[in-house]
């Protein structure tokens, strides 16, 4: 048993004002902050628990853009149909963390507001180009993801804010997009090294859009800018893809801890970034001209 | 804190309790109702899957639930899954192939395998490990496990 008081807001008014008022912390699917609370890892007095407002669990698409509520679990978001066909590297991303048991509890919000720079959902919804949406006491709002983390276990979040939604423009036409992630083993594993791919190729079979990100590999989630920037307007024969993925030394940084060495990640990623890229092109490639 | 207010449905019987909101699923099961069939193994940590219950039709883990979040809700544990004192056909097919060694993990194991032929009414062996990559089984009986999902698919189907 934890020691804690316990608030079960019905609306996410009540909850900033809970925020506002108490010590209290947001409580979603709890697969993360329960186990660090029994470690004594933060002393939490207070938890306000989300589970009852409904309001935070969907998967829509409104006006072009998909959107995702913070509390959609990653069951949801592997299960939703439009993600399925038209997000890969979400849905991969979601089915690749822990279990089955973890998947149905834990949160697509709850995954993003921990910032780990482990955290799978973040390297795909930063090559969705994917805003995040922010509840504060004065209003409401969208934050690029690429400004989002800061540090590990920091984001821009203060402790007043309650992050409501992700959301991304519908990508369309000749894409795709994929998730690769290494792990020590193959099931229930944090990654050693992840990478996300999102591309979209023009009438002649060239990227005119390339966005890469990384995973475990920085100290927060990152985008491949020079990689990027070594593709776009290229046609994405595997000469290419090897050059440009050899430079991403420039984009992550990557450190020795238990899991693997730094030398290693970046082995690592210079070559998921080459699957990773070949996964999304062979989806972009079922799309006809 | 004071004690809050609980109305679930547990094991196809209503429950109202007044519980310390600190407790999880879990302690609430063993501590309160007597119901050691969900183990803790791992400490709280989400890893082992010996805890599991089925939440709302999905199996999770009953360490990582505070008390508070099942209300409203529907969990069936091991002891809700036999009618009239008859096994379920995975708790039959488990005992029959013999995927049952120190019996740890089994409650655990069954309640994931329950949940997947639920969703999954016809599995192969790839659908059977990931359901079940959660639950850990250091006596490994893995192989029998799997085994016995597709047994009690069988026999489940069967019956429709
Ligand atoms: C066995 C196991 C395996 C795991 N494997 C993986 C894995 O492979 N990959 C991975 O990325 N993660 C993994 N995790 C970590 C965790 O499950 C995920 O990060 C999950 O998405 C966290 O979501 P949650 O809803 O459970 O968060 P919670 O534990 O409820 O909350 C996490 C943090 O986010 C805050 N928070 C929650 N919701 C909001 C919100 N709406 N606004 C603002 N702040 C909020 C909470 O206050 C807390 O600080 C694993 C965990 C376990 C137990």
């Amino acid at each position: 048993m934890i020691d804690i008081t316990y608030y079960r807001p019905e609306s996410i008014f009540e909850v900033i004002q809970l925020l506002q008022n108490t010590d209290g912390l947001l409580l979603a699917g709890g697969t993360d902050i329960l186990p660090r609370i029994r470690k004594g890892h933060y002393p939490v007095k207070a938890l306000i628990d989300l589970s009852r407002i409904e309001s935070l669990k969907f998967v829509q698409e409104v006006n072009g853009w998909i959107e995702i509520g913070a509390s959609a679990t990653h069951t949801m978001v592997e299960q939703a149909d439009i993600l399925q066909k038209s997000v890969p590297a979400l849905v991969s991303a979601s089915h690749s963390i822990g279990c089955l048991q973890t998947r149905a509890r834990g949160t697509i919000g709850g995954n993003i507001s921990n910032a780990s720079p482990a955290a799978d959902t973040a390297p795909p919804l930063l090559v969705l180009n994917a805003e995040v949406v922010i509840q504060t006491a004065t209003g409401q709002n969208a934050v690029p993801m690429t400004e989002f983390f800061i540090g590990p276990g920091k984001s821009i979040l203060s402790a007043n804010d309650i992050l409501t939604s992700v959301r991304f423009k519908h990508p369309l036409g000749r894409m795709g997009s994929s998730f690769l992630k290494l792990g020590k083993r193959k099931g229930m594993a944090i990654s050693v090294a992840s990478v996300a791919a999102y591309v979209h190729l023009d009438n002649d079979g060239c990227l005119d859009e390339i966005r890469l990100a990384y995973g475990s590999l920085a100290p927060t989630p990152v985008r491949g800018y020079t990689v990027e920037k070594n593709l776009i307007g290229n046609h994405p024969t595997l000469d290419n893809m090897q050059k440009a993925a050899w430079k991403c030394e420039q984009d992550v940084a990557p450190i020795s801890d238990l899991r693997a060495s730094a030398s290693y990640r970046l082995q690592a990623a210079r070559v998921l970034t080459i699957r990773a890229l070949q996964k999304a092109l062979s989806q972009a490639e079922e799309v006809g001209v | 804190m004071g004690n809050i207010q609980v109305q679930f449905i547990l094991n196809n019987e209503k429950i109202s309790v007044k519980v310390s909101p600190g407790l999880t699923l879990l302690e609430f099961l063993r501590t309160e109702m007597g119901l050691t069939g969900a183990k803790d193994s791992c400490g709280g940590e989400g890893e082992c899957g010996a805890c599991t219950v089925i939440l709302n039709g999905e199996a999770v883990n009953s360490c990582l639930v505070l008390i508070g979040q099942v209300d409203g809700h529907s969990v069936t544990t091991i002891e809700g899954l036999s009618v009239r004192g008859e096994l379920h056909p995975v708790q039959k097919a488990f005992i029959e192939v013999g995927a049952i060694q120190c019996g740890f993990c089994t409650p655990g194991a069954v309640l994931a395998s329950k949940a997947l032929l639920d969703h999954v009414p016809d599995p192969d062996d790839d659908d059977i490990r990931e359901a079940l990559s959660g639950n850990m089984c250091r006596c490994t009986g893995y192989t029998k496990m799997v085994e016995a999902v597709h047994i009690a698919a069988r026999e489940l189907n069967n019956g429709k």
